[in-house]
């Protein structure tokens, strides 16, 4: 009864916890807006100041939504990432997704402008580089998924996924190597992240597909429960081991793919969180720990966003360095205070 | 054991002792009475030319950005088998020059002015060089491509044979490059013109490239009058009364990076009688500012200049949708400098642009003020509707 309570309190702290920083995300930015014109805006849609509501309607709202669903995916998967692999290390970009997303944009944005005819080509938008960001991560994706329904050793497929990351990564060296600065520095910017270039017509393509991925997270709770136990006894228990592991991958592929590509590369938060989840909660069991990481995810995203923010200052710091400020000594911290992952 | 590893601490010093005794001796070599003229340089910081009597001597001062305290020195002479002993520092360059490379489209500018296109044997990006002329000399191989920053191609530009690699760094990698080509035998020199805050101090590097020809008159002919020719534009401007806010650039992503309060593209807003919206910050260097920062600011914006690589204005929505809530979309006026542009994206605004400030200067007053003058045909720029 007592533990009961207890758990009901932690749960109910996150909640509050996430809904207080997805809020203060929306209030905090470079521009400073009056708390009673933010509200005005909130509960009416309009303001006397139309740049106030453009902001607040169409940068700060999104980009609160984008930084909730980003934490959402990217601690989801990381936690899947650890589970099949059975390694701690583990995050959302093992399977080269990453990789396969770098290799798509920097075929755009790199390959495709300096070797042709750029007038005929017009400008680079932000669409066609989700797109290339997301044929890029679909492709590797493809053939893990082609590798994993032949391979039985889990192994196996951690290794190639390490491979095909670093190979396209050196494609990525070579092309960076050929073009010019400007275009350079289009490319560096992306691989930085950023969670405030996503409009409101992408919303409706991010969240769906997160929302779908992390669905069938959920639905993979069992099997990943069985998994963790080992798969000899996930086959006694009846489970089809290849045909789950497809599952999974799908879904962490359809979860980080996806924010990769409106994004880019938003490392620590997948390797992170779920460690965090499993120090919160003291178990192994996904029913609990999946939506418990969910939770924190979202929190430690939002978070991140609001110190890149620098509230009051006129610049911004790019999403990636601060969530590897925040995730590393975590990372460390748990590492050194738990060198043997029981719980894992 | 000990006895050697002093006598050779000793020999070391002495060694060095003597090297800075001979190099102060040779720095005698420059002493003010042998000058005959200094080279007038009016608005250009970077460098500085002096006359003696049978030698040029080329001082440039903290060629990259964030270089504290480098120099670097040349000396120029059309006979260089009679000269004193110079510092070690010193490179002996033979004038005239007549086999050049160009490691940017910059310098082909100066050179064009200067009559002596058919010096260029080889451009770093040939595709991005808009000049016809030079252009055709790239369709008929007689220049060729010597590659990029890192990538550059050390073997093909010795086998070029040039007097001189014109070079630019936008860091201290630069030295490395230069220290490369001058172990293979090439002469470099650096060129920091885009440092310059000034229009007129990056026009005044010509110069400093017109010096290596033997030209250095034609060279000040052609600056006095461009100078004239701005300055008058400038004259039109000043005490005007009502300044229309300025807005510069196009963010990528969430980010937008804004030419600082005392960049080059700032003193031509406000030359040309323009209010840009940071002519109150102090840098020089570009900023990069939250994009809903510039939502705000940028509100009241009447012209927007400078939108990359936009050809109308459907485009800027491709890069972000969110534009269509953005005062200047909406109401102002937007114009590109990409009026003159190659097929592979090349603009002439970066090429010719630094040697014609007052054509731009020009073109940015028909943009701000058109009642002020009689002509308002754009050259660089043009109107993005």
């Amino acid at each position: 009864m007592k533990s009961n309570f207890k758990t009901f309190l932690v749960w109910a702290f996150l909640i509050i916890i996430l809904f207080t920083l997805f809020v203060f995300d929306i209030f905090l930015g470079s521009v400073k807006i009056p708390f009673r014109e933010i509200f005005h805006i909130l509960f009416t849609g309009k303001s006397e100041y139309s740049e106030y509501s453009a902001i607040v309607l169409y940068f700060r709202i999104p980009k609160a939504l984008t930084a909730l669903f980003a934490g959402f995916a990217l601690s989801v998967s990381g936690l899947q990432m650890q589970t099949i692999f059975k390694n701690p290390l583990a995050g959302p970009y093992v399977l080269g997704i990453s990789a396969g997303a770098s290799l798509g944009v920097a075929i755009l944005v790199l390959g495709v402008s300096s070797f042709t005819v750029i007038n005929q080509f017009g400008v680079i938008g932000n669409w066609l580089i989700v797109i290339a960001a997301w044929i890029g991560s679909g492709l590797i994706l493809f053939l893990i998924l082609a590798i994993s329904v032949r391979v039985k050793d889990i192994m196996t497929i951690l290794i190639l996924g390490i491979m095909f990351g670093s190979a396209t990564t050196s494609i990525v060296s070579i092309l960076q190597y050929f073009s010019s600065e400007s275009m350079l520095k289009a490319f560096v910017i992306w691989t930085m992240g950023s969670l405030g270039g996503v409009s409101k017509s992408q919303l409706f393509v991010l969240i769906p597909s997160v929302s779908i991925g992390l669905i069938m997270a959920f639905l993979s709770v069992k099997m990943l429960n069985a998994m963790l136990v080992g798969e000899n006894y996930a086959k006694s228990m009846g489970l089809n081991i290849k045909l789950s592991r497809f599952f999974v991958f799908f879904s962490t592929s359809l979860l980080a793919g996806s924010i990769t590509a409106f994004c880019g590369p938003i490392g620590f938060i997948g390797i992170a969180v779920p460690h965090i989840a499993r120090m919160i909660f003291k178990t192994a069991n996904h029913k609990i720990l999946l939506p418990g990481t969910m939770l924190i995810g979202g929190s430690v995203l939002l978070f991140s966003d609001m110190i890149s923010q620098l509230p009051g200052k006129e610049s911004s710091l790019p999403i990636n360095s601060i969530t590897a400020l925040v995730g590393i000594p975590i990372v460390i911290w748990i590492i050194i205070r738990k060198q043997k992952f029981s719980t894992m | 054991m000990r006895n050697i590893t002093i006598n050779y601490i000793l020999f070391i010093l002495l060694i060095l002792c003597s090297c800075k005794e001979k190099t102060s001796q040779n720095e005698n070599v420059f002493s003010k009475a042998n000058s005959l003229l200094e080279c007038d340089i009016k608005y250009a910081k970077g460098f500085k030319i002096e006359h003696y009597a049978n030698f040029k001597l080329i001082t440039i001062t903290d060629p990259w950005q964030g270089a504290k305290n480098i120099q670097y020195r040349y000396v120029l002479a059309d006979d260089i088998s009679g000269l004193p002993r110079f510092p070690d520092d010193i490179k002996l360059i033979k004038t005239p020059v007549s086999r050049v490379v160009c490691l940017s489209t910059t310098h082909i500018a100066f050179i064009d002015i200067l009559n002596k296109n058919n010096s260029i044997v080889g451009v770093s990006g040939t595709q991005y060089v808009y000049n016809p002329a030079v252009r055709n000399e790239i369709n008929n191989h007689k220049i060729v491509d010597v590659g990029y920053d890192n990538n550059l191609n050390y073997e093909l530009i010795a086998s070029l044979k040039p007097d001189l690699v014109i070079t630019y760094g936008v860091g201290s990698q630069v030295a490395g490059y230069n220290q490369k080509l001058s172990e293979l035998g090439i002469n470099t020199v650096i060129n920091a013109e885009y440092l310059e805050e000034h229009p007129l101090g990056k026009l005044e590097w010509i110069k400093f490239i017109a010096t290596f020809y033997n030209l250095g008159d034609s060279a000040s002919d052609y600056f006095n009058n461009v100078e004239k020719q701005y300055n008058e534009l400038v004259r039109l401007t000043s005490g005007l009364e009502k300044k229309p806010e300025v807005l510069i650039g196009m963010p990528w992503k969430d980010t937008w990076y804004v030419p600082g309060g005392k960049s080059y593209m700032a003193k031509l807003v406000e030359d040309a009688g323009g209010d840009y919206i940071w002519s109150d910050n102090e840098s020089r260097e570009s900023l990069a500012l939250d994009i809903e920062r510039v939502f705000a600011l940028g509100q009241n914006a009447e012209i927007w200049l400078n939108t990359g690589s936009i050809n109308n204005k459907k485009e800027i929505l491709t890069i972000d949708e969110r534009f269509q809530r953005f005062a200047p979309y909406k109401n102002g006026h937007i114009f590109n400098n990409n009026n003159r542009i190659n097929n592979f994206g090349g603009i002439d605004y970066w090429e010719s642009g630094i040697v014609n400030p007052h054509v731009i200067l020009h073109d940015m007053i028909s943009i701000f003020h058109p009642e002020l003058l009689t002509d308002c045909k754009l050259v660089y720029y043009k109107a993005i509707d």
